[in-house]
């Protein structure tokens, strides 16, 4: 993952919709200060927006959707609010001709050629049906139900949600924002057909990629969880999550006092909102890949510094409250704004408590929860080793020097630069008497040893076994000493070998781990006045603590 | 790959420079001995290594250096009478003391040359394969012969412009081992030009069709 521009993100919200939206690989906000002129000189691109409805289908199997054409223009009217959004363009399409597959795929390539620098802001919001098919790989996928959409075609007809997010992705904008208000339970705004259906029950919710797998946006924002039904209302005229969202959009969402309300203030206020109005039916869900200072302003500008704020959207945070001096202000994931100065951080669960931290925070100060949980957790693992090191060839390892044991301890650096990278630093060692066979001959000698070694390792890491592998350097030095009739003399040699280090670790618990470890080296060494190029390899086992 | 490549090959030619494991001096070992019973033309050689040959001194002792590691055969002559062979094993980097080496008597190793057509050998010897022993083919028998411990040996004959051969046998402690060699001559060496070129043997004389009669 390369470090993004302070403000590249797209944005995914499900404001109706029922997709999922987790994934396992995200990366934390940063904590970012800056001035509010800086801030918005770096917001002051163009805004574009395409708002789709789609209220009816041509196919009766999915009943009309009553608000849909009402989210579009409610939504409209704030983007396009001289007061609050100011976009520069927003195209809203909602009559059934304006909303076949065709015109919807050549509106996002318009608005897609509209935006013409990285900072121009792009939205797309759609409320329409959703549903599930199989695509022609045999995949169920997602499926936009457009208003040409042939119930028993859908994949032939209907338009595949991830197009929704690679054809915006054409655009020279960093901060595209995609609004799918779609559904895909079965339930609400989704109507499935009966072998999809019984297909979903026997997965019991498992089986589909989460939305941010197949979508570009770096933000995926989730109106609801997958398979949780995403509902219209009476009594507020709208969807439930849009309704709240155009809440947020007209003022209500500036979080943090700053005059701007972002992509993420505005999903947190809707998601708070319908998950209560939902009574808990309906939680929105958030998932940011990269975000420097959350980069989308969709209305308002930034006219103050604003309060500090505190917040995480990674997936392992779900569910964990933010408490700030003891009082509950979030739940992730999500965020709060709290005053400047020092405040005491926690993050719990049921209980139990992940972090708590003093932090220290000054105005327009914005900061990853997620970063103080990773403060705590292990980076330094220190484990003593025992193995076998020898030549890789088998006349080497009788002329020279055969397999010998080695003891020593090990020392590995975790995220070093860069999350999944790995530092290791080795010593071993040992000594003994072990026999050469020369012609035949048994020499008896003397020997010693000692190997110490650098890697460089690109590590893989689950809950109970991390894996590291890397380009290795290691000094070897080798002692020989004979005492013959003939001959009666100590031997060393030493070389620095370019290698290669394999190795694992099996966390048994939270702190100490088993590891494993195996090394090749490519070793250069005079033996009877000609350099040799030869393999050398070793293996250990340890048990390390980590710190 | 091909910038890896000379990147290894650096750092290995950088760490090879220090340092070295030498395996030479562990590959001989040393034989020493003293003959009970010497000789001035007394010889201490290893059977197998030519080159591995020595005079013992005027008290007998000798010494082998540069023996290689495993079981040798010492191969020892004293006089045309006496003479030994001894089973060795010898270690890496080892000195073996063989102590006084008692001579057993020896048998005769005598090697027949004979040409075709009556031609006399003229200038011929032989080798003992694997020592340093060389007889020369001498009249009036033509006649090659080596005074060997028991043992079993290889011989090979050869005979300037007659060609050579091969001979082995096997003796007894004071036995007799006898071979005739019947040579023959090559194609285009001098042997085929008749007596004319080798003269002929005894009382032959060389007629005007280039044999002997």
């Amino acid at each position: 993952m390369k470090a993004a521009p302070l403000f590249a993100l797209g944005l995914c919200l499900v404001a109706t919709g029922c997709a999922t939206s987790y994934s396992s690989e995200k990366g934390g906000l940063v904590s970012v200060k800056a001035s509010p002129d800086e801030v918005q000189k770096a917001f002051s691109g163009r805004r574009f927006a395409l708002l789709i409805g789609i209220p009816t289908a041509k196919d009766e199997h999915w009943q009309p959707l009553r608000f849909a054409a009402k989210d579009v223009d409610d939504l409209g009217a704030v983007l396009q609010d001289p007061l609050r959004g100011r976009f520069a363009k927003v195209e809203q399409l909602t009559s059934p001709e304006q909303t076949t597959r065709a015109a919807v795929e050549a509106a996002i390539a318009r608005l897609a050629a509209l935006a013409t620098q990285p900072d121009d802001v792009v939205v797309l919001y759609v409320s329409a049906h959703g549903t599930l098919a199989r695509d022609a790989r045999g995949e169920l996928e997602r499926y936009l139900v457009t208003s040409d959409a042939d119930f028993h075609h859908v994949a032939e007809t209907a338009l595949p949600i991830d197009r929704l997010s690679s054809a915006l992705s054409a655009s020279r904008s960093r901060r595209r924002v995609v609004v799918l208000a779609t559904c895909h339970s079965g339930s609400g705004k989704s109507l499935l057909p009966d072998e999809v259906m019984a297909e979903l029950a026997s997965r019991k919710g498992g089986g589909l990629r989460p939305l941010e797998e197949v979508s570009r946006a770096n933000i995926v924002l989730s109106a609801s969880d997958f398979l949780e039904t995403a509902r219209e209302d009476e009594t507020l005229e709208n969807d439930v999550y849009t309704h709240f969202l155009v809440e947020a959009l007209a003022g209500g969402g500036d979080r943090n006092g700053d005059g701007a309300v972002t992509a993420t203030e505005a999903h947190d206020f809707a998601r708070r909102r319908t998950y209560t109005f939902s009574r808990g039916r309906q939680r929105p869900a958030a998932e940011l890949v990269e975000v420097g200072a959350d980069p989308v302003v969709l209305t308002g500008d930034i006219r103050r510094t604003g309060q500090p704020e505190l917040y995480s959207y990674v997936p392992r945070l779900d569910g964990f409250s933010l408490r700030v001096d003891g009082e509950e202000r979030a739940e992730l994931p999500g965020g709060a704004a709290v005053g400047a100065g020092t405040h005491k951080v926690e993050l719990t669960k049921g209980g139990e408590v992940l972090v708590s931290e003093e932090v220290r925070l000054s105005e327009g100060e914005r900061l990853d929860v997620d970063s103080l949980q990773s403060r705590h957790e292990p980076f330094l693992a220190m484990t003593l080793t025992g193995g076998a090191f020898g030549f890789v060839d088998a006349a080497s390892r009788q002329q020279l020097l055969p397999i010998a044991p080695a003891v020593g301890a090990s020392v590995r650096f975790e995220r070093v630069l860069l999350k999944r990278i790995t530092v290791e630093a080795d010593v071993s060692g040992f000594g003994g008497q072990q026999f050469l066979t020369l012609s035949g001959t048994q020499v008896p000698f003397g020997w010693s040893s000692f190997l110490m070694g650098v890697a460089l390792a690109w590590q893989w890491d689950s809950r109970w076994v991390s894996v590291w592998l890397g380009p290795r350097v290691a000094g070897l030095w080798v002692q020989r000493s004979f005492s013959l009739d003939a001959y009666n003399k100590t031997q060393s040699a030493f070389s620095v070998t370019p290698g290669l280090l394999l190795g694992a670790a099996f966390h048994f618990t939270e702190r100490w781990e088993l590891s494993l470890g195996l090394q090749g080296m490519v070793v250069a060494v005079v033996v009877d006045g000609v350099t040799q190029t030869l393999g050398f390899a070793g293996g250990w086992a340890g048990v390390g603590y980590r710190f | 790959m091909t910038r890896l490549l000379p990147t290894v090959l650096l750092m290995a030619c950088l760490g090879a420079g220090c340092g070295s494991l030498d395996n030479e001096p562990l590959r001989t070992g040393t034989i020493r001995g003293q003959l009970a019973n010497t000789d001035t033309s007394a010889l201490v050689s290893v059977i197998g290594h030519e080159a591995l040959v020595t005079a013992p001194d005027a008290e007998g002792r000798f010494v082998l250096d540069g023996v290689p590691l495993g079981p040798v055969e010492l191969l020892v002559v004293i006089n045309l009478r006496q003479s030994r062979r001894l089973s060795v094993e010898v270690g890496a980097a080892s000195i073996v003391e063989l102590g006084p080496v008692e001579p057993a008597i020896s048998g005769d190793f005598e090697i027949y040359v004979k040409a075709p057509g009556g031609q006399r050998v003229t200038g011929g010897s032989a080798v003992l394969v694997g020592t340093p022993l060389v007889s020369s083919v001498r009249p009036p028998e033509d006649e090659a012969e080596f005074h060997l411990p028991a043992g079993c040996y290889e011989a090979v004959v050869t005979v300037p412009g007659l060609g050579g051969g091969t001979v082995n046998g096997c003796l007894e402690a004071g036995g007799l081992f006898e071979h005739i060699l019947q040579l023959e001559v090559p194609d285009g060496s001098a042997g085929r030009e008749g007596c004319v070129v080798t003269g002929c043997q005894g009382l032959l004389t060389c007629q005007p069709d280039r044999s002997c009669r």
